[in-house]
């Protein structure tokens, strides 16, 4: 028996959509980008948010909301009994994912009490962290180096995030994850819009605009920031991932498909280029220099956030009240991320014909357990970020399978154009899906040449490289591993999951 | 800031925050229209 539960309300279900989109890569990943490509990466990023993630969410979408199972039952009614493991692999690619996100919501929390521990410590006159980095400049370096690996205090964070989740989540949908995006999403981007304007009235914060926003001829020439916006586009939106497939198995029956996703896809994009006009201007008014700016950029996600960002706010006066707004903002887009996520766990469980209260119980336990060891480990954290990061593609090569599979066409007028408000060209659907497989693959092949790994396959000795964080080993053989799982299951899988016509 | 990036500026701003606004507005114009 499914979860027999829906959104109250049009604008319910549109937050919970904006919620599971707009996660962590929002604040650390797409200001990056933005400000070492400028305008030519922002429009290629759209072109790919209408190539990519629209129409493969425009899928999701309409599967959930005809079969109104998880993701497994959902997947495995459309393709029929010999592919139901794909809908297992799309499932758990993205529940290894959240094993590991819940790690970054912690983070987020463990920056907050420190930007909140400053406040304090400039009221009482302690030693605030501006005066900590003067003694020593790389006071927030091995803080993040304390954090991130073998610290007891993330793990524990780590399971408060879970914890918290699943308080909301156990609530069901109307009072739980409805109610939660209700208060995250718009208090998120009243948090962002104030740091922006902030930011915009420092000395140099209009450089960062500059960087953001011009649109430079010889980038389009570049083929890594043609990848770097598709792969942005398909993280960022969260399609491929099964999440909107998840919340669209609690909409109403005349649910529209296509205008609740252009909002989402539109409204997640928003927030990115909110969080680049909070955030670039900030790094371009507080580094020393242009050039010194654009090093920050380049330094990576943890390091920016976690490193750079803090360091730049401790410089300033009232800066440690900045750094709460920025934390709490990156908390509340991580959790709310990381509430979809669960769900999806949860909705795969209800199916089974367990309840709210024993599936929100057994996915919080599933998230603390197989989230420590990269709690504890930040190697383990970004393999798994490594693997299941470009696992997502594979994911998305499913769901096109599944339409290609139907025939996009038909498929198209079976399950998207029944409930739309408005109707998106064929044409248009059913090419962008054909091109996208092209993409997929490209997008693969392209991560997997990156050479972060110094041994990519095979190690010194000629052994099978498989622990390495950054190997292409350890990507083929944690994904076949999966498949093969689903494989073994898929019979078990269709049974019981899928709805029988 | 230079011209060139003014104008980037409001094409960029335009078409996604444009977008949002848009399609927010059909949204609300058809949820008025239902009740």
């Amino acid at each position: 028996m499914a979860l027999k539960e829906t959104f109250s309300s049009r604008w319910g279900l549109i937050l919970a959509s904006l919620g599971m989109a707009i996660g962590a890569g929002n604040l650390w990943r797409f200001p990056r980008l933005a400000g070492q490509y400028g305008g030519s990466f922002l429009l290629l990023w759209i072109i790919f948010l209408m190539i990519w993630s629209i129409p493969i969410l425009l899928a999701e979408f309409s599967i959930g909301k005809r079969y109104q199972r998880g993701v497994i039952g959902s997947f495995a009614s459309l393709v029929g009994p010999k592919y139901a493991w794909m809908g297992f692999f799309i499932t758990f690619c993205t529940l290894a994912i959240t094993f590991y996100y819940s790690v970054v919501t912690a983070w987020g929390l463990r920056y907050l009490g420190l930007a909140l521990g400053d406040v304090a410590a400039y009221w009482s006159g302690d030693i605030t962290l501006g005066e900590a980095l003067a003694s020593d400049p790389a006071y927030l370096d091995n803080f993040w180096e304390r954090l991130s690996s073998g610290n007891a205090l993330t793990i524990g964070l780590h399971i408060a995030s879970v914890i918290l989740g699943c308080v909301f989540l156990i609530r069901g949908i109307q009072r739980g994850l409805e109610l939660a995006n209700k208060i995250l999403i718009p208090s998120l981007f009243v948090l962002l819009i104030l740091i922006g304007v902030i930011a915009l009235n420092m000395g140099n914060g209009i450089a960062g605009l500059e960087y953001m926003f011009a649109i430079k001829a010889h980038h389009f020439s570049n083929p890594k920031v043609w990848l770097e916006a598709l792969s942005q586009s398909a993280w960022s939106t969260g399609a491929g991932w099964g999440l909107i497939m998840t919340i669209s198995s609690y909409s109403r029956a005349r649910e529209d498909v296509s205008l609740n996703i252009f909002i989402s896809g539109f409204g997640n994009n928003t927030a990115s280029i909110v969080a680049g006009l909070a955030i670039l201007p900030s790094v371009f008014a507080l580094a020393s220099s242009e050039a010194e700016a654009i090093g920050y950029l380049q330094a990576g996600n943890q390091a920016l956030t976690f490193s750079i960002i803090p360091k730049l706010f401790a410089q300033i006066p009232g800066g440690s009240y900045l750094s709460v707004v920025f934390f709490l903002a990156f908390f509340l887009a991580a959790f709310s991320s990381l509430l979809a996520m669960v769900e999806l766990f949860i909705r795969n469980l209800g199916d089974l014909g367990w309840t709210r209260q024993r599936s929100a119980m057994s996915a919080a336990a599933f998230c603390i357990i197989f989230g420590l060891p990269s709690a504890w480990s930040l190697d383990f954290f970004n393999n798994q970020d490594w693997v299941w990061g470009i696992g997502l593609i594979i994911s998305g090569l499913f769901i096109m399978f599944a339409v290609l599979r139907h025939g996009p066409k038909r498929f198209k007028a079976d399950f998207i154009d029944t409930d739309s408000d408005f109707q998106v060209h064929t044409g248009y659907f059913s090419s962008c899906i054909m091109l996208n497989v092209g993409l997929a693959i490209v997008l693969i092949v392209w991560w997997m040449s990156q050479g972060y790994a110094e041994y990519p396959w095979f190690d010194a000795e000629g052994r099978w490289n498989v622990i390495d964080v950054y190997s292409n080993a350890s990507i083929i053989t944690q994904w076949i591993g999966l498949m093969v799982l689903g494989l073994v299951l898929n019979r078990w899988l269709y049974k019981t999951f899928a709805v029988k016509s | 800031m230079s011209i060139s990036g003014i104008l980037s500026m409001i094409l960029i701003l335009g078409i996604v925050v444009g977008g949002f606004a848009y399609f927010l507005r059909l949204a609300i114009k058809k949820e008025s229209g239902k009740e």
